[in-house]
């Protein structure tokens, strides 16, 4: 087989891969009424301090998509459509459109939340090495964005180290105080609310879970220097994720999606070619 | 020399220099924010809850009555939670008055159906066993119907 004829079949295979986790995504986020038609015709009520939300809030873009409800009704339809239609031709104006459509939708979200919610780059981020025709454009990407990846858990980890907070012993203590004030005020019986009532009466052991907490993010800082412990960082990632919803109802599945740039992708493709 | 040679910024250089520029700007980029502490997009900061957080004597929650029932936000999936619970605390933060404004009328059009809605502020502060308790219950909306 020769190299180009490899590199279409992993190509092939990663699209699969990616498209199917943001196909998932969107699904889940069609079924929580927060795509463009289930927001209903939100209202833009919040202030923006950052130049390209204020941009975007003024080109009346989101408006105009989430007040016409067809229109609306149209761009949940191509968040839909657009990545299928990569799927099965493999032309790159579809994992362009598609991108630049998430873009909007993330932007669109945020301003009307008003939260600028992090955890929906991955998906956008993850579609742009596709863009790319060649093998090694498309390759110098998705290290790119694997390299993002790191950045996003290393970065974390040096936050708060050079921050201070995670020398601080009340700081998890006192976050879950106003995290999970919500789940603790009705749902006080489920097992998830007694962990939290435990963790925020025992400052010193929250302390603990944040300190393992910074081990992890930091341990990501070894991904800059080699790949020889990318599958046990893939499984940390979930690990972390998993428990920092757990504990802290914070959702970082969506951000899992750049997982996928930890894999090794020559197992996957024998895995498939046996299976 | 090697080790440099195959580093991904060094091969960025040789091989995609359009890329490489972008790179760049976007570590200088994230690197000046980070120093200013401010956000810009697309230079995000990933801080995750890294800003110390000094203990409060009371923490704010809203409760949202549909109908004489509470809305219980985790019973919503999160995106839909993200957009109900976060969006009241924020219109509230930034003093944004509820009654008559286009938010509440789409806060009941989306969270209720537009049934007969209530909002309450709820003042809580925690026990040494990490409880808490409602100190104050505010009806914040509607404010007319009192």
């Amino acid at each position: 087989m020769t190299n180009s004829e490899n590199f279409a079949k992993r190509y092939r295979l990663k699209a699969f891969f990616v498209f199917g986790t943001a196909l998932i995504i969107l699904f889940y986020r069609f079924i929580s009424h927060a795509l463009f038609s289930g927001m209903m015709h939100p209202v833009y009520a919040f202030e923006e301090k950052e130049i390209w939300y204020r941009v975007f809030l003024s080109s009346h873009l989101a408006q105009f998509i989430t007040d016409n409800h067809f229109l609306s009704l149209a761009s949940d339809l191509l968040l839909f459509l657009l990545p299928v239609l990569f799927l099965i031709t493999r032309k790159r104006v579809f994992a362009i459109a598609f991108s630049i459509l998430l873009l909007i939708y993330f932007f669109t979200y945020n301003l009307v939340t008003g939260h600028h919610y992090h955890g929906f780059v991955g998906v956008i981020l993850i579609t742009i090495p596709f863009w790319m025709k060649y093998e090694n454009r498309f390759n110098l990407l998705w290290e790119a964005v694997r390299y993002y990846w790191l950045y996003i858990f290393a970065s974390a980890a040096l936050w708060k180290i050079l921050r201070g907070s995670v020398f601080y012993a009340d700081q998890l203590s006192n976050i879950l105080k106003a995290q999970q004030l919500d789940l603790q005020l009705q749902q006080p019986d489920s097992f998830q609310a007694q962990v939290v009532q435990y963790l925020i009466a025992n400052p010193q052991v929250s302390h603990w879970v944040l300190i393992v907490n910074v081990l992890v993010q930091f341990s990501f800082l070894i991904g800059f220097f080699t790949k020889k412990f990318d599958t046990l960082l893939f499984v940390l990632a979930i690990v972390f994720c998993a428990a920092n919803y757990f504990v802290m109802s914070i959702v970082s599945a969506e951000l899992l999606i750049l997982n996928l740039t930890l894999l090794n992708w020559e197992k996957i493709e024998t895995l498939f070619k046996k299976t | 020399m090697k080790t440099l040679k195959n580093a991904f910024l060094f091969r960025l250089y040789r091989e995609f220099k359009l890329l490489f520029g972008i790179a760049l700007v976007f570590l200088f980029g994230t690197l000046w924010f980070a120093l200013k502490s401010h956000e810009e997009f697309p230079f995000l900061l990933f801080g995750m809850y890294s800003l110390k957080e000094e203990t409060h004597e009371e923490y704010l929650a809203y409760s949202i009555v549909v109908d004489g029932e509470e809305i219980v936000y985790r019973n919503m999936n999160d995106a839909q939670h993200e957009l109900v619970a976060t969006s009241l605390s924020n219109t509230v933060a930034v003093n944004i008055p509820l009654s008559n404004t286009g938010f509440i009328n789409w806060l009941k059009r989306y969270s209720s159906g537009n049934k007969p809605m209530e909002i309450y502020k709820l003042t809580c502060l925690y026990t040494q066993e990490g409880q808490p308790l409602v100190r104050k219950r505010e009806l914040i909306y509607p404010h007319d119907e009192l």
